[in-house]
């Protein structure tokens, strides 16, 4: 068990629990986190365990408030951790940046889920580049048992330089599973203390202005401790040499291995921020040809050409005119770049049997069988076909593949509403938006006060299936379950919505088909601010409904309206027969395209 | 212990994550090394999916590298033309035959090729193909849920596959909830059945 105090004991753990397993034995005290793909087992894990070890535990409606959580945490003197994606640190970034003046006090480490190659996220930011900005330590590890110690280490690293420490994973570190072994765990019963220090918790201009050489002194001097860490290995060797970050390390290892390659010069750098500037001018001053291999933005190699530069190294440097710096790496990229920085051929073929591309149908994820989101999406093309449709991020983006096409924009959180409103005032079609539950309470609410208070004519079609869906259904406000899945008093959006003034609120069940496209066809002619909750849970909690859905096949005539216009997976069309049918081991039985067929054949 | 790369392919919500995570769990009561690498988040839904498992001494990565796969379990047919590049030559495949047809196809802006079709077209991989129903075989002992286990089974038996059918039983029994576990042992036994028909 995750929880067991056995040290020398060895699981099998995902690289997100093992974060939970480091901060547990480092006597971790307070957690909170916003679900994000790849960082969202994180917070299950914390969720699932809060009870058994005793720290506190919250979802917090979005980032920037789970990250202030934390730090409220550690200015309580206790261990805090923060996780997110890398996204959601844009979010957080205005607490982060300003929280760094004062500087934190119970260790306070902040874990990213950065997301190369766009696995589940709309954009592949290197959060590294925060890690800079924001002069904060960050750490990158190969492999679960590294993710365990980094965030150990990281605890007492904060609590050393009073800065957060940034541990920085990609899909391939969270989502990856391995052997770890348990050390023992730290008691986590400190009594919280607050001392009043107006100087660092209170970042007015003139306090910050005094604290700023202050940082920067706490920078440099992590600078120099850095530099013996046991995050950095250097294997001197021959006169070529590759530098790599994190786990880039791994596939580096792995083509000198396939490659029997063994008289390359290697760095490699768990820590990724500040770099270890001796270390690399050491490694510098050896080599005559240096490859720098990282994912994404080329930080590394800048620093390790400036520090060839201000030395005067005549090394030559290679880095991003061998290695993409786009999506993410994997070992046949790295053998490529390897191979044309030695400039030898490879010894091992990487390249597969060719996929037949030409025959494969695509297979785009679908909302599920039974899914209330698809039936909202239906009735809105049904009352409004030629609106423009701002949307939002969850489980309902998906409304954007075809058969529904009811999505025409996805930018970040909360912005159907951000730009629905603005659009509702240029545009001369009607623009109707959807947001999920989850989604509106993370930043929705200030999006929602800002359409009624500009007198926007945008229709807010409130998504509500009680739910954080997408992410693996965890608790939100509106569901009535705290962050330890206990009960609690759900807030309505619809009662936000009556606050804010908006006079058309409307409440519909979208499996409902028919009374759906009623109200909205009510709400079509309003030309202020409108906000319609469509509500029904999540398949995912309430399961398959007992109802037996089928089609009669006399009825049907094959007009294929079902599949073309509603298109729920368990709907097959039968080339052959040239009819519909359902396939029942996939129905949910939610009733929904019963409404739907003009010739009443299901049933 | 000499590396041995397994690749899991299928639809999201097929169990490929269990079944990779029995494999895995494994390895490591053994003292094997081992790396799983996985997809989680949108492609859950209905999506294609894909996860390895690595076991072995040299192994670092999550992924394996294309042309270094010995073994493929694909519990959706076409599924498994989509991930063959992963393949060692000659290298072997558990191919479930029941397919799932993507919306693209029921929408009519694809075709889902025959069955004939992808035999032809995996044979340019490999000609170590053992096709079995599993889903049907699955149902028959009593839901679909317990495909991943009928797979495993199967894969128990693939020449060269590092571990024993007991030891995978008791990774099985160390991770699935008591009251499923008779089912899915049955599951596990009808694949190691099918797979010597
Ligand atoms: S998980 Fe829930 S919200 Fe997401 S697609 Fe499935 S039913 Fe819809
Ligand atoms: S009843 Fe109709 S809409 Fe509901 S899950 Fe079954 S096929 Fe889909």
């Amino acid at each position: 068990m995750l929880t067991d105090n056995k040290p020398g004991q060895k699981e099998l753990l995902m690289g997100n629990q093992a974060v939970v397993r480091g901060a547990i034995e480092a006597g971790m005290q307070v957690a909170a986190t916003y679900p994000g793909t790849p960082a969202s087992e994180i917070g299950d894990t914390f969720s699932e365990k809060a009870k058994t070890c005793g720290y506190y535990f919250e979802y917090s409606t979005n980032e920037k408030l789970a990250f202030e959580t934390a730090l409220a945490g550690s200015w309580s003197n206790l261990r805090s951790i923060v996780s997110m994606k890398h996204v959601g640190l844009n979010v957080a970034a205005d607490a982060l940046m300003s929280s760094t003046y004062g500087g934190t006090i119970g260790g306070m480490v902040l874990v990213i889920g950065d997301d190369p190659s766009f696995f589940s996220s709309q954009n592949e930011q290197d959060s590294r580049n925060y890690a800079v900005f924001a002069h904060i330590p960050c750490l990158e590890p190969t492999c679960p048992q590294d993710t365990k110690e980094m965030v150990k280490y990281a605890f007492d690293l904060s609590e050393q330089f009073h800065l957060p420490v940034m541990i920085r994973l990609t899909t391939r570190t969270a989502h990856c599973s391995g052997s770890v072994e348990f050390s023992d765990i730290k008691d986590n019963t400190k009594q919280p203390l607050f001392t009043r220090d107006k100087l660092r918790k209170a970042a007015l201009p003139a306090h910050a202005y005094q604290l700023h050489p202050d940082l920067m002194k706490r920078f440099q001097a992590l600078e120099d401790y850095i530099e013996t860490s046991q995050w950095i290995k250097m294997e001197l060797k021959g006169k070529k040499g590759i530098i790599a970050n994190g786990l880039t390390m791994n596939y580096v290892k792995e083509v000198l291995k396939y490659e029997n390659l063994d008289d390359i010069s290697l760095l490699w750098l768990g820590f990724t921020n500040p770099l270890p500037k001796k270390t690399i001018e050491t490694f510098l001053r050896h080599c005559d040809q240096v490859l720098v291999a990282e994912e994404l933005d080329p930080l590394t190699e800048k620093t390790v050409k400036n520090i060839a530069f201000d030395q005067k190294l005549s090394v030559d440097i290679h880095g991003k005119d061998l290695i993409p710096s786009i999506y993410e790496l994997n070992t046949s990229i790295l053998q490529k770049a390897i191979s044309g920085f030695l400039n030898r051929p490879s010894s091992v073929s990487f390249t597969g049997t060719p996929i037949p591309f030409n025959i494969i149908p695509p297979r785009y994820p679908v909302l599920c069988p039974g899914c209330p989101h698809r039936a909202t999406f239906y009735a809105i093309k049904r009352v409004f076909p030629k609106a423009v449709y701002p949307s939002d991020i969850g489980c309902y983006t998906l409304g954007l593949q075809p058969p529904l096409n009811a999505v025409d924009t996805c930018v970040c959180m909360g912005a159907s509403i951000g730009l629905g409103a603005a659009f509702s005032k240029f545009l001369p079609e009607k623009v109707v938006c959807t947001i999920g539950d989850s989604t509106f309470f993370h930043t929705g609410l200030p999006a929602l006060a800002n359409a009624v208070y500009n007198q926007s004519k945008l229709t807010v079609v409130l998504v509500d299936n009680s739910i954080t869906a997408m992410t693996g259904q965890q608790p939100c406000p509106s569901c009535g379950l705290n962050s330890l899945n206990e009960p609690t008093i759900p807030i309505l959006p619809e009662k936000i919505a009556e606050a804010m003034g908006i006079e058309m609120i409307r409440i519909v069940n979208p499996l409902h088909v028919q009374d759906t496209i009623t109200t909205l066809k009510e709400v079509s002619t309003y030309d202020k601010t409108s906000f319609i909750v469509s509500r029904s849970p999540c398949c995912m909690i309430e399961g398959k409904k007992d109802k037996r859905v089928f089609i009669d096949p006399d009825k049907c005539n094959g007009c294929a309206i079902c599949v073309k216009t509603f298109g729920c997976p368990p709907l097959t069309w039968n080339e052959d027969m040239k009819k519909t049918s359902i396939d029942e081991s996939l129905c949910n039985g939610c009733g929904a395209c019963i409404e739907i067929c003009p010739q009443h054949a299901i049933m | 212990m000499k590396d041995y790369n397994i690749i899991l392919c299928g639809v999201g919500g097929q169990g490929t994550i269990l079944a990779s995570k029995i494999i895995a769990q494994t390895a490591v009561r053994l003292g094997v090394n081992c790396r799983v690498g996985e997809t989680h988040g949108m492609s859950q839904r209905g999506g294609s999916v894909v996860s390895h498992v690595r076991i072995g001494d040299n192994v670092l990565g999550a992924i394996t590298p294309e042309n270094q796969g010995q073994m493929m379990l694909a519990f959706e047919p076409v599924e498994s033309l989509r991930y063959m590049n992963f393949l060692e030559p000659n290298g072997w495949v558990v191919l479930n035959t029941h397919p799932i047809v993507p919306t693209s196809v029921n929408a009519g802006l694809a075709k889902y090729p025959a069955m004939k079709t992808i035999d032809a077209e995996l044979r340019k991989a490999t000609n170590r193909i053992k096709a079995i129903p599993a889903s049907e075989i699955a149902n028959s002992i009593g839901s679909i849920i317990t495909l991943n286990m009928v797979i495993l089974g199967a894969a128990s038996c693939v020449p060269g596959y590092p571990f024993s059918a007991d030891e995978t039983k008791k990774s099985i029994q160390e991770l699935v909830k008591p009251a499923y576990l008779e089912l899915n042992i049955k599951a596990f036994e009808s694949g190691v059945t099918a797979f010597n028909q």
